[in-house]
């Protein structure tokens, strides 16, 4: 299984050998009596931050663009992109995930000297007034 | 996977790959949000050993994140500069600066199973200075 994930404006194309995990959430309040209209998606996607040993100086992965955007300032349009993340697997696009207007709520960078490479996790949520944008789609050829 | 971390701004003290263990970046906005919240607090944890040298021959620096940690707000130097870099095989993988940094919490653990304490150093950039918080990565030594 591949996890392919990608946004525009500015272009961030994460590295297959980089993403781990993904995991799509649908959440209304848990203390609703019928169903609301304040439903939130969030996508949560978490992945290794691979140091390059071999080439010094060049960048291994473009989780550093992750990082980069997750202290963009809510007043700049950066602070919201278009992103698409794809699950592969034997020449099939299991699933494709389109959340056209994200944005990050939560981002984390773990280290530690126990291991040879960092993880990240990465939060985001589709922008609420822009629900009905999200798109899921599956089963299709690549 | 090794860390160097610097803090200025007070009584300025360095630690490197044999005191700190691990360090974590978090970028962190309200989980409840409808869409991007300007309330944005950028956040780092470090964790280490609490070393101490034979004879007492060296100053042991992790005695000032404990002072540290005690500053009352009103003094100037609460806020301190702190540059943590990330290195591994030559290259620096990460560097974060938080040029106003404050202590949110500070933990120490010592017991008489392990040779050598532990602490953990929960930090946050001064909330209205995010913008000033430099992140590099991916650059030779």
């Amino acid at each position: 299984m591949a996890l392919n994930f990608s946004t525009d404006n500015p272009k961030i194309e994460l590295e297959e050998e980089s993403t781990r995990q993904i995991i799509f959430k649908v959440e209304i309040p848990p203390d609703s009596r019928a169903r609301t209209k304040d439903v939130g998606v969030t996508m949560t996607v978490k992945g290794k931050i691979l140091p390059d040993t071999a080439n010094a100086g060049n960048a291994a992965d473009s989780t550093a663009k992750l990082m980069e955007w997750s202290i963009v300032p809510a007043e700049k349009k950066e602070a919201y992109r278009s992103v698409t993340i794809k699950v592969k697997s034997g020449g099939i696009v299991t699933r494709q995930y389109e959340l056209p207007n994200a944005f990050i709520v939560d981002y984390f960078e773990t280290f530690a000297n126990s291991e040879g490479v960092g993880e990240f996790t990465l939060i985001i949520k589709q922008m609420k007034n822009k629900l009905a944008d999200v798109k899921v789609t599956g089963g299709f050829s690549e | 996977m090794g860390f160097r971390v610097k803090i200025s701004g007070g009584k300025d003290v360095e630690f490197d790959e044999g005191i700190i263990t691990s360090v974590e970046f978090v970028s962190d906005t309200p989980d409840t949000s409808n869409a991007r919240s300007t309330d944005l607090g950028v956040i780092m944890s470090i964790k280490g050993r609490i070393n101490f040298s034979l004879g007492a021959e060296q100053d042991d620096s992790t005695v000032e994140l404990a002072n540290w940690s005690l500053m009352p707000s009103d003094q100037s130097d609460c806020y301190r500069n702190v540059q943590v870099q990330v290195v591994s095989g030559g290259q620096i993988v990460r560097q974060y600066t938080y040029p106003n940094a404050f202590v949110m919490g500070y933990t120490e653990d010592l017991n008489d199973e392990e040779g050598v304490g532990s602490f953990e150093l929960l930090l946050k950039q001064k909330k209205d200075l995010t913008a000033k918080v430099e992140l590099k990565g991916n650059f030779e030594e």
